[in-house]
């Protein structure tokens, strides 16, 4: 028996050594507060576990959701793959992620902790779009060459859909990279193939640095088998940047037409500034890439060490026989009162032809204060804004404090008041309170009690709804 | 046999709680254009990498301080990767972002977010430190005025285990 201890004790240490993973586990009760629905329990759970051995890395992961309703409910195995990686090559077979062309042609990305929850569906499943399928590589420190062919996942579908709803789009890649003098040009191709259509796209970009203190990028890219012009697809984008001692630039424009992929595979850069102040982040304009022209300037200015302005203008115009506009401008500064308190306000001004807001206005300031030597922590944000909607005047509030002791627990209360007549014929408030414990650097807990208001969220550059919710909700997430 | 239970049950709550993770080579640009590997740019005997993005205030604040760190530790054979983890729609602010605020560092793009991902990280800023047979060794999320206090001294702490 001693043996057999002593040889358990040395093999799992070997095999400990060699595992990593993450997990995450939701539990809510509540309901949506405007259906004609009871509350209920819904159970979330993503474990996943990789398995590492050298420059291989084998990944299997599960999502399991579990409600009163069985038509929602699955357990599903969402991530199984092998991945070999050197500084040479890089070879994935199952679940993998990748891009083309910044997202143009292909887009693979994985929200943090975020869950989509479709009206239509209402079963959670995480946010993440990946190809299922097989990928090579091999990159040098001046060229490279990837080859891919797979199917793209849809993640409109949850889990308890069929999976050929869910991966319809199948694909094959090809994408070079060649560097030279400071410039480097990329080639790319993609075949989409799904029921409706078979399609190939084409894609070449060139960049670099022109001066030390001036790079650009430039990208076309365009559907190759096109029979007519009014088909024909193409995407162009460009940036220009310049720095010069503390000042900071960058210029972009697009011009989109009819550079939808597939069911949606791709996700060309939105060039709309992407906020974090909530006002600002539910409000912002969702790029359409069937046809869509715009620019964006951003500038930084540190004027010291603790005081720095941002600058930003964005115009994207929607042409589909009648052309909208949207224009944004929006500033902001940060610099700090004392050692202890820092700030940052911002102003924007934007008009919405879309959404037919005109003047829209939004205001706040978000304001940190340490006390006692960073053992708490105080922090106040308070957003505001008003706009013009078919003569009516909407107004949106939004106030939250956090408190945060020592490093690791924190304690938040939102409050938001709104007269947005698409919510209610009155004005409405929702208050919510949120606890945060980091136990340790591998686990962390969260509770949130109280009613959450809904409406598009940006993350990482990707837009997506986020149904309202009323109730409790734990959440446990694990790394070991 | 209960003690054989015993033994595997303890082992399994080890390796949840474990901090096992290994570093795998890669190669990124940086944004001057120039590949880089991370061989190339490891310290001798630790290496601090520190994810960030262009929208992450936080992530903001502590890259200057993240750099006088590694300028008071680079003779220990110390040195700081800073990995950009902003995606297609904000990659172009970043170089003249990190230009104004003076960053001096090699500032790498993981436009794809492969390294994020292959080492687990789940927000911004997130700094890890690597020891010299390429494991992580600590981890810090988030980012609060003194936090550089808490890395320096984990720095200090593998240092002196070297020595």
């Amino acid at each position: 028996m001693k043996v057999l201890i002593f040889f358990t004790v040395i093999l799992s240490f070997q095999v400990c050594a060699q595992f990593s993973g993450t997990t995450l586990l939701e539990y809510q009760y509540g309901r949506l507060p405007n259906a004609n629905e009871a509350a209920f329990h819904g159970v979330y759970s993503k474990p996943i576990l990789n398995y590492s051995w050298n420059n291989l890395k084998a990944t299997v992961g599960l999502q399991i959701y579990q409600s009163p309703f069985n038509k929602r409910n699955y357990t599903d195995l969402s991530w199984l793959g092998v991945n070999y990686k050197n500084k040479k090559w890089e070879i994935s077979l199952g679940n993998f992620n990748s891009t083309l062309e910044r997202g143009v042609l292909l887009r693979s990305y994985e929200i943090q902790g975020a869950l989509l929850e479709d009206l239509s569906f209402r079963g959670k499943h995480y946010f993440y779009r990946d190809v299922l399928g097989a990928k090579v590589g091999f990159r040098r420190k001046s060229f490279s060459v990837s080859a891919l062919w797979g199917h793209v996942l849809n993640n409109v579908f949850p889990p308890s859909q069929p999976k050929k709803d869910r991966r319809s789009d199948e694909i094959a890649a090809l994408s070079t990279t060649f560097k030279s003098f400071q410039q480097t040009l990329g080639v790319s191709g993609i075949r989409i193939k799904n029921i409706l259509e078979e399609s190939y796209y084409g894609s070449s970009n060139l960049s670099g640095s022109i001066l030390p203190y001036l790079s650009y990028y430039v990208l076309v890219a365009k559907k190759l088998n096109t029979i007519t012009t009014e088909s024909s697809s193409q995407a162009i984008y460009g940036n220009l940047n310049f720095s010069f001692n503390s000042l900071g630039l960058s210029a972009e424009w697009k011009d989109y037409k009819n550079f939808v992929l597939g069911s949606g595979i791709n996700e060309p850069p939105a060039l709309v500034k992407e906020h974090t102040y909530r006002v600002l982040n539910r409000s912002t304009h969702v790029l359409n890439p069937s046809n869509e022209k715009g620019v964006q300037f951003e500038g930084y200015f540190n004027l010291t060490d603790n005081t720095s302005l941002t600058l930003n203008y964005t115009q994207a115009i929607n042409d589909s026989g009648k052309k909208f506009r949207y224009e944004e401008w929006f500033g902001e500064y940060s610099s700090i009162f004392s050692e202890q308190t820092d700030y940052r306000i911002f102003l924007d001004y934007a008009t919405d032809e879309l959404k037919n807001q005109r003047n829209r206005i939004s205001s706040g300031f978000v304001a940190n204060h340490r006390i006692n030597s960073s053992i708490q922590n105080i922090t106040i944000e308070f957003n505001t804004q008003s706009y013009k909607q078919d003569q009516f005047k909407t107004k949106n509030y939004v106030g939250e404090i956090t408190l945060r002791y020592k490093k690791n627990l924190f304690l938040s209360f939102l409050y938001e008041w709104s007269n947005d007549r698409f919510l209610t014929n009155d004005t409405r408030t929702w208050y919510g309170t949120t606890l945060n414990y980091k136990i340790n650097s591998t686990n962390s807990f969260s509770i949130f009690g109280g009613e959450r208001r809904g409406g598009p969220a940006c993350n990482a550059g990707v837009c997506y709804e986020i149904l309202d919710f009323k109730g409790i909700e734990i959440r446990w997430s694990t790394r070991f | 046999m209960i003690r054989f239970l015993y033994v595997a049950v303890f082992l399994i709550g080890t390796c949840t709680t474990g901090h096992s993770q290994k570093i795998r080579d890669f190669l990124l640009d940086d944004i001057a254009g120039q590949t880089y590997s991370f061989a190339d740019l490891k310290g001798e005997h630790l290496t601090i990498i520190d994810f960030w993005a262009s929208w992450c205030k936080p992530c903001l604040k502590a890259m200057p301080k993240l750099e006088i760190l590694q300028k008071k530790y680079e003779d220990n054979g110390v040195n700081l990767i800073s990995i950009n983890a902003d995606g297609p729609r904000s990659i172009a602010k970043v170089a003249p972002l990190v230009r104004s605020l003076g960053i001096k560092n090699i500032v790498l793009k993981d436009i794809n977010n492969e390294v994020m991902n292959d080492l687990n990280v789940f927000q911004l800023p997130t700094l890890l430190l690597i020891d010299n047979k390429g494991q992580v060794v600590f981890r810090h999320e988030g980012y609060t005025e003194g936090d550089e206090k808490v890395i320096e001294m984990q720095i200090m702490k593998i240092l002196g285990e070297i020595e």
